[in-house]
């Protein structure tokens, strides 16, 4: 039972997930089918990664200011989903030692990621928060991808360290084969949430 | 624990070409090998002390007037050979000419437990929702769970095709990596890419489920060839074969046509739109023959997956 303090305004707290994260729900078990199509596509690519990405970069969405999911909830979720994908890795020949290698970054960039948007919501910071979310997760990685394929010129170097530093991209790069140092984007993750966990709360309830 | 080579000499036997040794065998013993032979060729056993069992090897000497040649390599019993039976027929040469099946790997799959498992995780997560650290520590325990199920394995299927022309039936088995030939196949099987080595494992680990297998890597297709049936009738008035799931037929004017599904006793179907049949059963005819192809309902024993293959001159 949750009790509300008096004099503060009543918070409806359903206890569901976010509503994306069933959509990464539907998506991330959609990669893990015998699809021809699917599994033509992704060839031997570890589905664990794919999974991860997904659900990393749902779990790290800023949150509405009034929003009423659990963000825990969603994590539970996306835990099974991703113990189901390490299962299919494994039968299909992936090593234990690389799959640990993406899963322990993986778990941290969905713990640390998911409470900064959290936080941040609780404690006002969401703007800030979502700001540099949108330019260390999505933004920069997106941008120097867009100026190698589409621009016709490389990025500037700034541009590429910044796209390295983020989870997403090192997700990416697992997905593809890759196996980089998870070291700077996990120092971003931390950043986030100390960002958002270090200014004082302004409401007692999680309610993302 | 490798013990040091025993050998033992079949005695009074007459020299032989290829054929297949009739061994005796008495425990403790766990594994016997031949020597002197051009497939490495391993006897599993698990017998223990005083236990007996007589199994048959296939045997591939080198040297044709060579005698038999065991070796205990674990187990301090005894093993001799009993008697040494001549081996299958060999598969006509015109049988090698035809294309071979190309069996294809289905990788590894969710298992349905593993299904079970994540849905019952789904549930459990969602029931917990109202306490939320609760609800991420299960997910965390059903993630962990899936990861560590038991793996699954990647299916490999052996295909068969029984082929038919004016040398007979002959079942052609492909697997890749291993395949579990019928008894009366020929013994040196041939591999894709040619040359490629293999060997020869008798399981007799368990008596009552003896088991004869042929091993190579994974990349390497072994190919058996045992005698079919003696008569295959595929007729326009009347399937005299089996129950077949897919017939394509080509006219000897050279004109494909399929007619689906085909049972026993039935005339042949109306020809039907759509089908794509596997080229390498499209090929191998020469011009003017009729030609007749269907996959079988049920697939024999070896096998995952069969097809029957008609190629005949034309009746004039």
């Amino acid at each position: 039972m949750e009790i509300q303090e008096p004099g503060v305004q009543p918070e409806v707290s359903k206890g569901r997930p976010p509503l994306l994260c069933l959509l990464s729900l539907a998506v991330s078990v959609t990669l893990l089918l015998p699809v021809p199509g699917i599994e033509a596509s992704l060839g031997a690519s570890p589905r664990l990664a794919w999974c991860a990405l997904v659900w990393v970069a749902t779990l790290s969405l800023p949150q509405a200011e009034r929003g009423s999911a659990r963000w825990s909830v969603g994590l539970g979720l996306g835990l099974c989903v991703l113990g189901l994908a390490a299962h299919l890795d494994r039968s299909r020949g992936v090593e234990v030692d690389a799959l640990w290698a993406i899963a322990w970054p993986a778990l941290l960039f969905a713990v640390l990621l998911a409470g900064a948007a959290s936080k941040a919501q609780k404690t006002g910071t969401a703007t800030r928060h979502a700001l540099l979310w949108l330019l260390l997760l999505p933004g920069a990685p997106l941008i120097s991808h867009a100026l190698t394929s589409w621009g016709g010129a490389p990025p500037p170097g700034w541009l590429e360290f910044l796209a390295e530093l983020s989870p997403l991209s090192w997700l990416a790069g697992c997905a593809a084969g890759d196996a980089p140092l998870p070291w700077l984007p996990l120092g971003v993750a931390v950043l986030l949430f100390t960002s958002a966990a270090s200014a004082p709360e302004t409401a007692s309830e999680e309610t993302t | 624990m490798i013990s040091l080579s025993w050998v033992l000499c079949a005695l009074s036997i007459a020299p032989l070409n290829d054929g297949v040794l009739e061994l005796r065998l008495e425990g403790p013993l766990e594994v016997v090998s031949l020597d002197g032979v051009r497939v490495p060729t391993r006897v599993l056993a698990e017998l223990a002390p005083a236990e007996t069992l007589t199994v048959r090897v296939p045997w591939l000497p080198v040297d044709p007037d060579a005698d038999p040649e065991l070796r205990r390599v674990e187990g301090a019993g005894s093993a001799r050979v009993e008697a040494v039976l001549s081996a299958p027929a060999l598969a006509p040469e015109a049988l090698s000419r035809r294309p071979l099946p190309r069996p294809v790997e289905t990788p590894a799959r969710v298992p349905a437990v593993g299904w079970w498992v994540f849905l019952g995780g789904l549930f459990a997560v969602l029931a917990a929702r109202r306490r939320p650290m609760a609800a991420a520590l299960i997910g965390a325990v059903f993630g962990a769970g899936l990861w560590a199920l038991p793996q699954a394995e990647p299916e490999r299927p052996v295909v068969a095709v029984l082929e038919v022309g004016t040398f007979g039936a002959w079942w052609v088995y492909v697997g890749a990596g291993e395949l579990e030939p019928p008894a009366a196949a020929v013994l040196e099987l041939e591999t894709s890419p040619l040359g490629a080595s293999w060997e020869w494992i008798v399981d007799a680990r368990d008596p009552s489920l003896l088991r004869r297998l042929a091993q190579a890597s994974e990349a390497t297709a072994l190919v058996a060839r045992s005698p079919g049936p003696a008569e295959v009738r595929l007729g326009l008035t009347a399937n005299g074969f089996k129950d077949l799931d897919e017939l394509w037929r080509r006219s000897p004017a050279g004109e494909w046509t399929r007619h689906g599904s085909w049972d026993v006793g039935e005339p042949l179907p109306l020809a039907l739109e759509g089908g794509l049949l596997p080229t390498w059963l499209r090929s191998g005819a020469s011009p003017g023959a009729d030609v007749w192809v269907g996959r079988l309902r049920e697939a024999p024993e070896a096998a995952q997956e069969a097809w029957v293959r008609v190629i005949l001159p034309a009746k004039n």
